[in-house]
């Protein structure tokens, strides 16, 4: 049994990696390209059949790597399986028929490899070798189209993510070696990857630029890698309360501004990469919550996990139906955004909602601070509306836009997330408590919120249109404060003129040396020179013969 | 068998070679290589001798040591002849490919020959003397056989110094014996005579050694020398007059200091003129000048009594020896096929020629230093010795050496290894003359590896 | 036949070889071709053998009386092995890509039969078992190596052999100089027995540690002896790879490892402060490499920058000392040494079969080579340390063991110096597969329709990055690099107590 279960564990990243690589191979790309959902498999049978706790140890891999299946991240692994399994599916008809849709696939089943492997992996070396194959293999699928907004994104996306990685790699070390002081370097390599102020800088131009598949993962299911780190290796003991008030200031700033920048944004992709960046903030926030109450750790990472979960679900949706609209979707597509976008503001009876209510609760708890909490909470929630109000302005399809019935997985694809994210909450443990707390708080708490936000950006839209609800924030904000600096690579142009006369007054000196030492020489060799030689030999014998005795 | 029988032999031999070519011209060349064999079987036997039975001393005629004429072998002698031997031999076989059978070049080369070997196997001063001066009017006859005008200007100079060095030598030995009594070298160590003896023996070896300052004459004669006359000059001759030196510092040790001195100066300005000079031949003999100032400094130290040093000058003496008949030989080759020697011009005529490069290369290793050569295993005694006595200085001397010696040396490679066409107009080499350069080689890289034989001869003591 | 005599033979086979070879004449390319092959072969069948019998407990030992009071030792014991197995398979990959490289090319029996000497000092530099053998062999390979840089004859290359002559020859007299202070306090050096070292640090033993440092220095191109390194890749491709990889440089960190653990013992050194000069050395290496290589546009240049910092990690492993970071040291020798070979085979394939040696001209050129490039990515990644490629799995221990012993700025190094790696890698990456190749960049030799070069210039990189590759995949199992050198680590620690 247990070698099934190792089997399984490893084939998370395995099969993903070699279907990824296969696609190298000339001959193999129409059958990769075909076979979108396949490699999620194994991922979804763990999550589904392994046992909650399960743990499977493969020695021979890396530095001796050891799996694990923890209780709380299986519906996580199972959400981000599903979105990968889809947003394959999504890419079929999305990209078909584009040049270098092999290039596409080797990339994104690379990261796909990372990604799920990272969940279940619990040694610092295997959590950190999948980490950087997600992060590494996601810079192909932001440069994937090619433009050039998309190489200056994928060039600030791989020096952050390198930062991230050599940080990461120091603070694992630290892990491993047991010696606490280098966690910091472990929290600045997760906080670069789960987007959180001011690192956040590379999402809003990294999240758009991709093609919208790539997009889906990288909202719904890569950036969750760095809440997993997180839960994988917390700060050390005495540290976790410091750490928790940094992540929550961090996260709750994230969290609104995040939101108000986003309703600056004129693209339906770069608004919900922002709002990638302020759910984030959210979940970070009560993550660092629960580290400085660890009473309340339990219940909070829990919710933290079930808001990640519901995210996932409904950040895939988002993106994958902006991609549904792109390629010609019709009415279905306009009525699942408008749907997804609603679960997302916290629709009750929905995923949001429920994923909102699990986080009230135990920050309620909180013996201080817990009226800022929950006004914070309710303050995200109206900003978050208001942006799925924003994102429905920027993304209502033109009526000029006919391009033809959309591809089928394409909708297939969509329409199978859309589905999970109205259904996993009603049957799945957690979500399904959430949203009975949600419904059981009384209707009219729950949806004033929502409607208060839903006027406002009606408001907004009225005022503003389709221009920014606000200053016109450049996606990627902070860096349009850094002076413009490209990484150059080049041979320094030859110093030619020092170099030369370097040269010339060294052969200058060698002449005069050489001249030197031939007048000597004749000098010494001619008759005069010899005798004074022989007398001064005859000199030095007898002087230190005399010295001597 | 009397040990000394075949030390006899190898002094003596050449001297009856040199009277029959003398008598009969047009077997010289034959005759000569035949007492070339037979001076190597001499030598091999003495060494053999040596090894098995120890040093050994007799006096002709049966006089007492002090009075008699005195022959001495020990495992120092015995490695200085058997240098003296093979590269005689080489010499012999390049000159019967260089000279005609009617040529001065035998009979004075077989007289030079006897009178090295009988100051490799002297042990009385006067004697010594007389072979030096013998070996001193030869070699510098020898110089002028080229025949321009150069070389008959060398010649001259050469003997000039030459007797001037064997007549201060000569004073010296006479003020030794007014003091003591005895010519033999033994009983000079014993007694040890006044300081103006060693001083006066000394500075004429030293001259004749062309130990830095004295070196003047030594380039022009070596370099402007027919070819395989060089490489007796500068291999042999010049360790006659070595071999004599350590003699006398053993009789002198206080003097001692004074070579190191010479030394370091012989070793820094020979290699500066060696970088500096435009021909072949004057490169190597400038060699010459600074490996003699190592064979000084090395010299001090064995006679002061540092440990392994005496092992480090007798191979440092016997490498030396071959690896500068290699080279001399070669570049007598090179000016066999290009008629001139300026350098690097002439490198063009070594392209073709491998048999000359390996023998300049691997001589140039042994120059150097560099493993597995036998200079290798010489710089390794010397410079054990030196950090053994703690002398800092000259081990810094000993290592750094070698890489200017390097340096001078790779001037002679790196032009021919240029992988550009050969020059058109080169004169045919007959094949003797490559590989008797080789042979010399070829034998000092075997003698980095078969050294333990070695240890033993020279701890052999007179 | 006598197990001791396993060790001359490993040393004679190749010698042998590149006897036989030089006399081969120019146009029997089957003969020579069977005369590299058949002896690459051999010795690694040898070496196989010595691997069993070593994990089996034996030891193989010969010894031979050179000078008087003075042996010269070759021995068989696990870090002797580590370094001969990576020259062994390195030496028979490095052929293989060597003929089909060298294919018209001249002088090829000459080219061939300096290689096997050259493989022949490098056996005898991995077997050695005393200091002066060590130095005789460190000696030879200097002489071995110098016509293989000279080999094209330009007059570029034999500048730059002038200029590794003169690098050398002194870090060889510099390291004779240090031997023979060393042994003139502590009599000769056995390396299984270690140096019988006075109590006290006395100024002779610490500035022979600085002269052996220094002469070794010169071949593992620590700062700042390292200038002869970019200037030698002038020479042919093959002898670039086996100058970085196999022999030069690693025989200067192997021998660096063999001062640290088996002439002085960490113990001692640290008492006198040599291991802290030693980092010094290192960090400075690395830092400087790295930035060195920012500005090259040459490849192979740049890949030789790459080298000076890479081969410090090894010596930094050995400063940092611990048990951990000294694993690490030891297996990036191995690590190193593939991933580095697969990079100049690349660059040798992109030269010959399309003319590029400059970085700024390879646009595009994953599309016309894409296996050559992806051996490059490999190799490149496992240079930057991206898991799963081996040279994470070297640094992953160098970081741990440099916090084991509480020196945590190793770490902040090491982070630094991934950085500047991924900061001149990845652009040749960046421009390799993401940017569209330029029309009329390439001087086109392949064929189209077929392989992209000469399979013989494939597989040897092939081979190299899949085991760089499976060595870091694999590491936690028995059979890694990983594992033996932690064998070896384990052997070391038992020498100076």
């Amino acid at each position: 049994m247990a070698m099934i279960e190792t089997l399984i564990f490893v084939l998370i990243p395995a099969l993903p990696l070699v279907w990824g690589l296969l696609a190298l191979w000339p001959p193999a790309r129409r059958l990769v390209a075909a076979g979108g959902a396949l490699p999620a498999f194994p991922a979804l049978v763990a999550a589904a059949l392994l046992p909650a706790g399960a743990t499977a140890s493969s020695p021979w891999l890396l530095l001796g790597t050891e799996w694990v299946l923890e209780p709380g991240l299986r519906a996580l692994l199972a959400a981000s399986a599903l979105v990968w399994a889809m947003a394959g599916l999504h890419a079929r008809g999305y990209l078909a028929g584009q040049p270098g849709r092999w290039r596409f696939d080797v990339f994104f089943h690379l990261a796909m490899a990372g990604n799920l492997g990272l969940l279940v992996a619990a040694d610092p070396a295997a959590f950190y070798t999948l980490f950087a194959l997600m992060s590494l293999a996601s810079y192909g699928l932001v440069v994937h189209t090619g433009t050039e907004a998309a190489r200056r994104a994928g060039r600030i996306y791989l020096i952050m993510a390198l930062i991230g990685e050599v940080a990461l790699l120091a603070g694992l070390l630290g892990v491993a070696t047991g010696q606490p002081a280098f966690w910091p370097a472990l929290a600045l390599g997760l906080a670069i990857k789960a987007g959180v102020i001011p690192l956040h800088v590379w999402l809003p131009l990294a999240h758009p630029v991709a093609p919208v598949p790539a997009s889906a993962v990288l909202s719904a299911a890569m950036i969750k890698a760095g809440l997993v780190g997180w839960l994988r290796f917390p700060p050390p003991a005495g540290e976790a309360e410091f750490w928790g008030m940094v992540l929550v200031s961090l996260g709750a700033v994230g969290a609104l501004a995040a939101a108000g920048v986003g309703l600056t944004q004129r693209r339906p992709k770069e608004v919900l990469a922002y709002s990638s960046v302020s759910q984030m903030g959210v979940m970070v926030a009560a993550l660092g919550a629960a580290w400085t109450q660890p009473g309340l750790a339990v219940p909070l990472q829990a919710a933290v996990i079930a808001y990640a979960v519901h995210h996932a679900l409904t950040k895939g949706t988002l993106f994958l139906v902006v991609g549904w609209l792109d390629r010609g979707g019709g009415m279905v597509a306009r009525a699942v955004l408008v749907v997804s976008a609603l679960v997302m503001a916290g629709l009750p009876v929905t995923g949001g909602a429920a994923a909102k209510a699990l986080l009230k609760e135990p920050l309620a708890r909180l013996p201080e601070g817990a009226g800022l909490a929950a006004a914070l909470l309710t303050v995200s929630a109206l900003a978050t509306t208001t942006l799925m109000v924003r994102l429905w302005v920027v993304a209502r399809p033109r009526r000029e836009r006919a391009t033809g019935p959309a591809p089928r997985s394409v909708a297939v694809a969509t329409m199978a997330v859309a589905l999970a994210m109205l259904v996993v909450p009603l049957v799945w443990g957690p979500l399904a408590g959430g949203m009975a707390a949600s419904v059981g708080k009384g209707l009219l708490e729950t949806t004033a919120p929502l409607l208060l936000a839903v006027v406002l950006g009606a408001w907004l839209f009225r005022l503003r249109g389709e221009a920014p609800w606000g200053p016109a924030v450049p996606p990627g904000d902070l860096l349009a404060l850094s002076p413009q600096w490209r990484f150059r690579v080049g041979a320094r142009g030859p110093q030619a003129g020092r170099a030369s006369r370097a040269r010339r007054w060294i052969s200058q000196a060698a002449a005069m040396v050489s001249g030197g030492l031939r007048r000597t020489e004749a000098r010494m060799a001619a008759w005069g020179g010899l005798g004074l030689a022989l007398g001064v030999v005859l000199l030095l014998l007898t002087a230190v013969a005399v010295t001597g005795r | 068998m009397n040990p000394l029988l075949p030390a006899l032999v190898a002094a003596l031999l050449p001297l009856v070679g040199s009277i029959l070519v003398w008598l009969v011209p047009s077997w010289s060349r034959a005759l000569a290589v035949v007492t070339a064999a037979g001076v190597l079987v001499a030598a091999l036997g003495v060494v053999n001798r040596v090894a098995l039975d120890g040093a050994a001393m007799m006096t002709l005629g049966g006089w007492p040591e002090t009075l008699g004429i005195g022959i001495a072998v020990d495992g120092v002698g015995a490695l200085f002849l058997l240098a003296s031997a093979v590269v005689g031999l080489a010499a012999t076989a390049y000159g019967a490919g260089y000279f005609p059978a009617r040529h001065p070049f035998w009979t004075l080369w077989l007289l030079l020959w006897a009178a090295l070997n009988a100051v490799f196997i002297t042990a009385d001063a006067f004697n010594a003397y007389v072979a030096l001066e013998l070996a001193g009017l030869t070699a510098a006859v020898l110089v002028t056989l080229g025949g321009e005008r150069d070389a008959m200007a060398a010649g001259l100079r050469y003997l000039l110094v030459s007797l001037v060095g064997a007549t201060l030598y000569l004073a010296g030995v006479a003020v030794a014996y007014t003091a003591t009594g005895t010519l033999s070298l033994n009983a000079l160590m014993a007694d040890s005579p006044p300081m103006m003896a060693g001083v006066l023996a000394l500075g004429g070896l030293a001259l004749k050694a062309a130990l830095f300052p004295l070196h003047g004459w030594l380039p022009p004669a070596h370099a402007r020398a027919p070819g395989p006359v060089s490489a007796i000059l500068s291999a042999l001759v010049v360790k006659a007059a070595l071999y004599l030196a350590w003699r006398w510092l053993e009789v002198a040790p206080v003097a001692a200091e004074a070579f190191i001195l010479l030394g370091i100066g012989a070793v820094i300005w020979g290699s500066l003129q060696a970088l500096r000079v435009g021909r072949l031949k004057a490169i190597i003999a400038w060699s010459t000048v600074a490996q003699m100032g190592y064979l000084a400094v090395g010299l001090a130290l064995a006679v002061e009594g540092a440990a392994g040093a005496a092992m480090g000058v007798a191979w440092l003496a016997l490498t030396h020896a071959l690896a500068k008949g290699a080279a001399f030989l070669g570049a007598a080759s090179v000016v066999r096929a290009a008629g001139h020697d300026r350098w690097p011009l002439a490198a063009a005529h070594l392209r073709n020629r491998p048999v000359l490069v390996l023998a300049f290369g691997l001589a140039a290793a042994s120059l150097a230093g560099l493993p597995p050569s036998g200079g290798f295993v010489a710089k390794w005694y010397l410079l054990d010795a030196a950090m053994g006595a703690e002398r800092w200085l000259l081990a810094a001397v000993i290592a750094g050496g070698g890489l200017l010696s390097a340096a001078y040396l790779y001037r002679i490679l790196h032009p021919a290894l240029d992988p550009r066409p050969g020059a058109e107009a080169s004169h045919p080499v007959p094949p003797v003359l490559e590989w008797s350069a080789l042979g010399l080689a070829l034998l000092v890289t075997a003698f980095g590896v078969v050294v333990p034989w070695a240890r033993d001869l020279v701890g052999v003591a007179a | 036949m006598s197990p001791a005599l396993l060790p001359p033979i490993a040393v004679a086979i190749p010698l042998i070889a590149g006897l036989l070879i030089f006399h081969v004449p120019e146009e029997r390319h089957g003969l020579r071709t069977a005369l590299n092959l058949g002896a690459a072969l051999a010795k690694l069948a040898l070496v196989v053998v010595l691997l069993f019998g070593v994990v089996g407990g034996a030891t193989y030992e010969a010894a031979l009386n050179w000078l008087p009071g003075r042996d010269l030792i070759l021995r068989v014991d696990a870090l002797a092995l580590l370094f001969l197995a990576l020259s062994s398979l390195l030496w028979l990959l490095t052929t293989v890509y060597a003929i089909a490289y060298l294919e018209g090319g001249s002088h090829r029996s000459r080219f061939f039969g300096f290689f096997s000497l050259c493989v022949a000092a490098t056996a005898g530099i991995a077997l050695a078992g005393n200091l002066l053998t060590f130095l005789l062999f460190y000696e030879l390979l200097t002489l071995a190596t110098w016509p293989l840089v000279i080999h094209r004859g330009t007059a570029e290359a034999r500048r730059a052999g002038a200029v590794y002559l003169r690098y050398t020859l002194s870090g060889g007299v510099v390291l004779l100089a240090g031997i023979v202070l060393l042994e003139s306090v502590t009599g000769p050096v056995d390396f299984a027995i270690g140096a019988a070292l006075p109590a006290q640090a006395g100024p002779a033993v610490v500035i022979a540690f600085a002269l052996m440092l220094a002469g070794l220095g010169v071949k593992a191109a620590l700062v700042p002896l390292h200038g002869w390194l970019p200037r030698a890749m002038v020479a042919p491709a093959p002898v670039s790879a086996l100058l970085h990889a196999v022999a030069v440089v690693k025989a200067g960190a192997f021998g660096i490892i063999r001062l640290v653990h088996d002439v002085y013992g960490p113990a001692y050194l640290a008492a006198f402060g040599g291991l802290n000069v030693l980092m010094g050395l290192s960090v400075a290496t690395i830092l400087w490499g790295s930035w060195r290589a920012l500005s090259q546009d040459d490849l192979k240049r740049r890949l030789a920058y790459s080298t000076v910092c890479q081969v410090s990690y090894i010596a930094l492993g050995m400063a940092v000392a611990g048990p951990v970071a000294v694993v690490g040291g030891l297996v990036h020798l191995v690590h190193q040494g593939l991933m580095k070979i697969t990079l100049f085979f690349a660059a040798g394939n992109l030269a010959e079969t399309l003319e590029v040696h400059r970085i700024s001209r390879m646009d595009g050129v994953g599309q016309r080579m894409p296996l050559t490039m992806g051996v490059f990515t490999v190799g490149a990644l496992g240079m930057i340390g991206v898991p799963p490629v081996a040279g994470f799995v070297s640094k992953w221990y160098l970081g741990a063991g440099a916090i084991a012993v509480e020196h945590p700025e190793i770490l902040g190094i090491l982070v630094l110096s991934s950085l500047l790696n991924a900061a001149y890698f990845l652009p040749i990456l960046h421009r390799a597969w993401f940017r569209p190749p330029r029309a009329g960049e390439w001087r086109d030799h392949g064929r189209p329709g077929r392989l992209e070069t000469h399979w013989m210039l494939l597989l040897p990189p092939l081979i190299t990055a899949g085991t760089a590759l499976a060595a870091g995949l694999f590491a936690g199992s028995e059979v890694s690099p990983l594992s033996w050198a932690q064998r070896v680590a384990e052997a070391l620690g038992h020498g100076h107590d």
